[in-house]
């Protein structure tokens, strides 16, 4: 059942004390006495917005971190390669060029993490879909060779990233239900 | 919402209790109550008020029980404490997290918003993936058998179109707006100068890093030439089909998903991104990333895909007329 608002006559819940409509005490018949809100103490004030700031960086945080351990694996990788590479006289001339290549991957992947600190989810999209092409193309070109190596590792980076995308649609709604732009 | 106040907060508040049913008559005197909160304070209090005016409905009397009150008019108070309502919030911080709409359904600003992002995500995601199979599959056969490049390039074209297809009727309703729409010929005068500068910018791009990394470079009508294919064929798949399939794919489906999820800047990047990672050369990088975000430039501004489609046109013509003119 509604009741009307006796000022504004918009309807409102059952249990209302205050109109929703034009915020005005409603006839209830309330034995505690309803507060007259003073302007200090609305509720879009900056503890407010401190808070709703605390749980959107609790979400980017965990695709910034996703980013960044990739940038870490990418760069020990690289090195361990690198050391494998330089004893193996067949491939120690292309030594130098597969560790810029793979240092380079990881400067971007710590560039993206940088990004996720504002913008998580495209940060992460990018991040999961130059993981995963890069790889797919190194093992396609190896001749399937590379495929196996750390395939653990690499399902591993495949899940972190999923997870941060899914961070990154959560800090989204998050951001969307607070109404921040 | 969190688990500890931040400094600052709000001074905490004894909460009145949830008001039981009322047993008094409602026509208590007004004046036994509180004074109404000061509306005009409350107005004036709020400068950037993102709410409408609100006009009351006439009859109000034979509002029927099932109808919940909260879908019908989002919050502007809180009705447990009075103050300003976020449309936003599903609780009020200020009055430690009464429902402000106790028998009505929450008003949630995300279902009010389109519900949840990750829809658009997996679709955008899904065709990348779906392209990248195209091009794995396409590096795989030539592996296999180097001699018949020609062939496997129109394989390669088909199965690309064909997937964009299949995806673009699936999800016709999405790419309907930008297709039903022409733009304005500006826009075209406009693809076709974009098409021309970031072909020259390409130019510059590939004559530089191919000298620098001393790669030989690469010719697009070369391979299907030489296997005894005709020009027409060279347009087709390297003019006309990029032109159509590429733009509804990236411009087209991929954009658009992205954008239910994120904001129309950050799509642009992101598909822009995909668009230069899924060409796999990374010579060509630097410049795919730029015609890719000229390409959603006259996508996002024109609200059309065929601005950019002419674009992609011109440039990619371009190549294949210095490329016949170097013989």
């Amino acid at each position: 059942m509604a009741i009307s608002c006796p000022h504004c006559s918009a309807p409102n819940a059952d249990a209302a004390a205050f109109c929703a409509s034009c915020g005005k005490a409603l006839p209830t018949g309330l034995s505690a006495t309803p507060r007259v809100v003073g302007s200090e103490q609305f509720a879009a004030t900056d503890a407010g917005v401190a808070l709703q700031d605390q749980t959107l960086k609790k979400e980017s945080k965990k695709a910034v971190g996703a980013l960044a351990a990739v940038a870490i694996l990418q760069t020990i990788g690289a090195i361990i390669i690198f050391a494998l590479l330089q004893n193996n006289p067949a491939a120690s001339s292309q030594a130098g060029a597969i560790l810029a290549v793979m240092l380079v991957l990881a400067a971007i992947f710590a560039a993206l993490s940088f990004w996720a600190r504002s913008s998580p989810l495209p940060a992460a999209i990018v991040g999961l879909v130059l993981f995963v092409t890069v790889h797919l193309i190194d093992a396609v070109a190896s001749g399937g060779v590379t495929l196996a190596q750390g395939i653990i590792v690499k399902i591993i980076v495949i899940v972190v990233l999923i997870r941060a995308i899914q961070a990154g649609v959560k800090h989204k709604e998050l951001r969307t239900r607070m109404g921040v732009r | 919402m969190t688990d500890s106040p931040a400094p600052g907060a709000l001074p905490a508040q004894p909460g009145f209790p949830r008001p039981a049913p009322a047993p008094a008559p409602p026509s208590e005197p007004a004046a036994a109550r509180l004074p109404d909160p000061p509306a005009d304070t409350l107005a004036d209090n709020e400068p950037d008020d993102p709410w409408p005016p609100f006009a009351p409905e006439p009859s109000t009397e034979a509002l029927p029980d099932e109808i919940p009150v909260a879908i019908k008019v989002p919050p502007r108070f809180c009705t447990q404490c009075g103050r300003p309502w976020n449309p936003a919030w599903s609780a009020c911080p200020g009055c430690a997290g009464f429902d402000p709409n106790p028998t009505g359904e929450p008003f949630d600003a995300l279902s009010a918003a389109g519900g949840s992002h990750g829809g658009g995500i997996k679709s955008s995601l899904g065709l990348y993936f779906c392209l990248l199979g195209v091009s794995i599959i396409g590096t795989i056969a030539m592996m296999v058998d180097s001699t018949a490049e020609a062939q496997i390039e129109i394989f390669m074209g088909v199965l690309f179109s064909l997937i964009v297809l299949f995806w673009s009727i699936a999800s016709f309703a999405r790419l309907k707006p930008a297709l039903a729409r022409a733009g304005s010929p500006v826009w075209y005068a406009a693809a076709i100068g974009l098409g021309v500068g970031t072909f020259a910018f390409a130019s510059i791009c590939v004559g530089g890093l191919t000298r620098v990394f001393n790669v030989p470079d690469a010719s697009y009508s070369e391979p299907l030439l030489k296997a005894g294919f005709g020009w027409g064929t060279v347009v087709l798949l390297v003019a006309v089909q990029p032109a159509i399939f590429e733009e509804l794919a990236f411009r087209g489906i991929i954009l658009s998903s992205l954008q239910d999820a994120i904001s129309v800047r950050d799509a642009v990047i992101v598909s822009s991104l995909m668009f230069m990672i899924l060409h796999l050369i990374p010579l060509a990088f630097l410049h795919l990333l730029a015609i890719g975000l000229a390409l959603c430039f006259l996508r996002v501004r024109s609200g059309s895909l065929f601005p950019g489609m002419l674009m992609h046109f011109v440039h990619n013509s371009l190549c294949l007329v210095f490329e016949a003119a170097k013989g």
